[in-house]
Parts: C-alpha cells; sequence; structure tokens
C-alpha cells in the first residue's frame, strides 16, 4: 500500500464507527418514535372502539334501539291518555246521569209544594171551622164553654198546621235551589272534564309525535358517528400495521452498520491500526459479499445486493404465510 | 377468542406492540418477551394457548426458542407461530423442523394473521 494511501485510509478510518453509531442510534430514536406514534394510536383506536360500543349500546343491535323504546314508550302514553279519557267520559255519563235523578228530584219536591197548598187550604178551612165553633158555643154561655175551649184548641192546630206547612215549603224552595245549583254544576263539570282531557289528548299526542321523530333522529345520527367511528379504528389499525415498516428499516439499517464494523476491522488490519473486535483478514471481494449476504434477514436486502452486483434475485422466496 | 393468552417474543419492542394490539383486538391476553430466553421465562408457571416468536434475536434466537419450547411437555401441542423478515425456504424447514406451526413474513396483514389464528389455536 502506498504512503498516500495509507495515509487517506489511516485518517478516515476513524470515520466509520462514528457512521455506524449514528446509525445505531438512528435506530433507536425511530423505534422509540414508532412504538410512541403506534401507542397513541392504539389508544385512539380504543377510544373510537368504546365511541362504536357506546352508540350501539345506545341505537341497540338494529340501530334503531331507543328510537323504538321511545316509540312503545310513546304508544303505551297514548293508550294511557285512552283509557284515562274513557274513565273521564263515563264519569261525565254518570254526572249527566246524576243530573237528570236531580231534575226528578226538584220534581218530585214541587209535587210536594202541592200538596202543601192542599194542607193549607185545610188549615184555612179547619181555623174558619174553630172560629165558627166559637162564635156558636158563646151563644149557648155556661153550657157551651167546654165546646168553646175545644173550638180555640181546632183553631190553634191549624194555626200550627199553617206554620209547619210554611216551613216546609221554605224548606223545600231552599233544597230545590240547592238541588238545581249542584245540577248545573255537575253538567258543567261533566262538558269541561271531557273537552280539556280530549285537547290534553292531543297536546300529548302531538308531542310524543315530535320526541319519537326526534328519537329517530338522534338513531340515525348514533349510527352515522359509529359507523364513522368504527371505519375510524379501522384506519387507526391500518397505521399501526403501516408502522410495521420501522423494523424492516431497522434490520437493514443494522446489517449495514455491521458491514461498517466489518469494513473498519479489515481496513484497520491492511493500515495496521488497532480495532474493536480484532483485525479481519484480508478476503476477497466475493467472500466478502458472500459473508455480507449471510447476515440479510430479508429477501428486499438479498435482492437489493443481487442488483448492485448485476446478478439474478434468489429463486427459494416462498409466500408470506404457510402453515406446516 | 376470548379468556385465551398468547406469548409474543421479538427483539423490536414496536413489533411486539403491534402483534399485541393485533392480538388483544381477538380477545386474547398477551404476555411480551424480548427474546427466546424470556419467552422460556415467561413460560414458568403458565400455560399459554398461542406463542408467537421472532426469528433473529439476540441472547436466544428464535429456532432455539422453539426446540427449547417443544421440549416442555405443558408446551409440546401449543400452537408456535414464527413471525419473521426471514422467507428463504431452508430457512422455514429449519423452522419446520425445531417444530414450528407456522411461518408468517413481516409485514404481516392483521386481517391474515386472525385467519391463521382460528386455524391453529383451539
Amino acid at each position: 500500500m502506498n504512503d498516500r494511501l495509507q495515509t487517506v485510509v489511516t485518517t478516515r478510518l476513524p470515520v466509520l464507527p462514528v457512521l455506524a453509531s449514528q446509525l445505531g442510534e438512528t435506530i433507536e430514536q425511530v423505534e422509540h418514535g414508532v412504538v410512541e406514534v403506534c401507542g397513541n394510536f392504539q389508544r385512539m383506536a380504543g377510544r373510537a372502539r368504546e365511541s362504536v360500543a357506546s352508540a350501539r349500546a345506545v341505537v341497540g343491535g338494529d340501530g334503531r334501539g331507543d328510537a323504538g323504546g321511545m316509540q312503545s314508550a310513546a304508544a303505551v302514553a297514548r293508550q294511557t291518555l285512552d283509557h284515562l279519557l274513557a274513565r273521564l267520559r263515563r264519569s261525565s255519563e254518570r254526572s249527566l246521569q246524576i243530573v237528570e235523578q236531580m231534575q226528578t228530584l226538584e220534581q218530585n219536591l214541587e209535587g210536594v209544594t202541592r200538596i202543601l197548598d192542599d194542607v193549607d187550604r185545610m188549615a184555612r178551612g179547619t181555623r174558619l171551622l174553630g172560629l165558627n165553633a166559637a162564635i156558636e158555643a158563646s151563644r149557648f154561655g155556661a153550657e157551651g164553654k167546654a165546646f168553646g175551649i175545644v173550638a180555640k184548641e181546632i183553631e190553634e192546630m191549624a194555626r200550627h198546621s199553617s206554620r209547619t206547612s210554611t216551613g216546609i215549603r221554605e224548606a223545600i224552595k231552599k233544597l230545590c235551589a240547592d238541588v238545581s245549583r249542584l245540577s248545573s254544576d255537575f253538567r258543567a263539570l261533566a262538558s269541561t272534564d271531557t273537552s280539556e282531557a280530549e285537547a290534553s289528548r292531543q297536546e300529548v299526542d302531538a308531542a310524543m309525535t315530535t320526541l319519537t321523530m326526534a328519537g329517530e333522529r338522534m338513531a340515525d345520527g348514533l349510527v352515522a358517528a359509529s359507523d364513522g367511528a368504527e371505519e375510524l379504528a379501522r384506519d387507526i389499525s391500518r397505521a399501526v400495521m403501516a408502522l410495521q415498516f420501522q423494523d424492516a428499516v431497522s434490520q437493514r439499517v443494522g446489517h449495514v452498520v455491521d458491514a461498517l464494523h466489518q469494513m473498519h476491522r479489515a481496513l484497520a488490519a491492511a493500515v495496521g491500526v488497532e480495532a474493536e473486535g480484532g483485525s479481519l483478514p484480508v478476503a476477497a471481494s466475493e467472500e466478502v459479499l458472500r459473508s455480507l449476504g449471510a447476515t440479510y434477514t430479508m429477501s428486499a436486502e438479498r435482492d437489493a445486493q443481487a442488483r448492485a452486483c448485476g446478478e439474478a434475485a434468489a429463486a427459494d422466496e416462498a409466500g408470506s404465510v404457510e402453515l406446516f | 377468542m376470548a379468556d385465551k393468552t398468547a406469548l409474543v417474543v421479538d427483539d423490536s419492542v414496536s413489533m411486539r406492540q403491534m402483534v399485541a394490539f393485533t392480538l388483544t383486538q381477538a380477545g386474547f391476553d398477551v404476555v411480551e418477551a424480548g427474546n427466546g430466553a424470556e419467552g422460556l421465562a415467561r413460560l414458568e408457571g403458565r400455560r399459554v394457548d398461542l406463542v408467537i416468536t421472532d426469528l433473529n434475536m439476540p441472547v436466544m434466537d428464535g429456532l432455539t426458542f422453539i426446540r427449547q419450547l417443544r421440549g416442555r411437555p405443558e408446551s409440546r401441542f401449543t400452537p408456535v407461530l414464527m413471525l419473521t423478515t426471514e422467507s428463504q425456504l431452508s430457512r422455514k424447514q429449519e423452522g419446520k423442523a425445531a417444530g414450528a406451526t407456522g411461518w408468517i413474513v413481516k409485514p404481516f396483514n392483521p386481517e391474515q394473521l386472525l385467519q391463521v389464528l382460528g386455524k391453529v389455536v383451539r
């Protein structure tokens, strides 16, 4: 080896371990970065799948879960309202029946009033009879005294009957007024109950229809969100798997690092310098390439070397999956 | 495949992570090791339903690991898949002779991996 070549090799020799070290650290940095990115992607995929699970729990397996539940709840509410309305109608009918019975009662009381008229007439006649009897008794002097007492008693009884009749008449009058007022109240109540309940039923029915439609729109939105989250999770999974390139790149760069170390040891031996791992003896270029090829672990490396050396690629590569 | 456990052996942290990601989604519990010797240590007192191992690793390579694994009565029939960048026929034959159940070349396709698991894991 001439002096110039010796000088060049000796001065450049320390560069090789530095390059190898740089590449080694690069491998580590890339792997560290990929692991971190991979972890983040996995967490994202996990959250996306959690979103899918949450959305599916809400919408159910058929995609209509809560919307269906809302529809059946609305149907139950409508049915309950219909039952309530039917009960109110029956109550109203019963109220009207009571009104009719009250009217009958009123008519009966009027009949009693007519009987009282007869009682009054009889009391007036009796009083007149008592008065005439008293006049006749006075004409008989002492002999008519006892008859006069009887005549006065008759007159008094007639007055008493008349007072009693007046009292009953006033009581019946008051009773008729009460019955009439109650009858009006019942009639008003019966008509108000059914009309207000019908209006309420229509309002609730409209609200239920709105709620059901809102539920359907919500379910559609959740299904769309669930599909989107699932697709996102799949995309993230594909992105994670795409990061496998790092393993292949690390291996290939690692093999270059090994080759640089070999080259350093060989050149160190040639110029008489000590190298880490000891010196390598001088070998033929074919042997060096064969030795380099033996470190390869993937067909891409072997193909690359074959192309660089102008050779055909190896033919003993097989498929990507094989079960024995 | 719920309630199944898999051992994943690879010196690449990122590859272990990706394989574990795929297996976890398929319902596996995953135990990881960085080389064959670590893998054997992880198997102490534990039965697994599946082993996925790399070929080229420091300390103990995948072929040695499989041979030792097959020497253990409890692991004699455990499915063992090689997952490696190596695709040479001669290396595959070595794997088969060592006791591997199958050979998958990296980079792996998750769906394809799960299809293979469906065939080899009971």
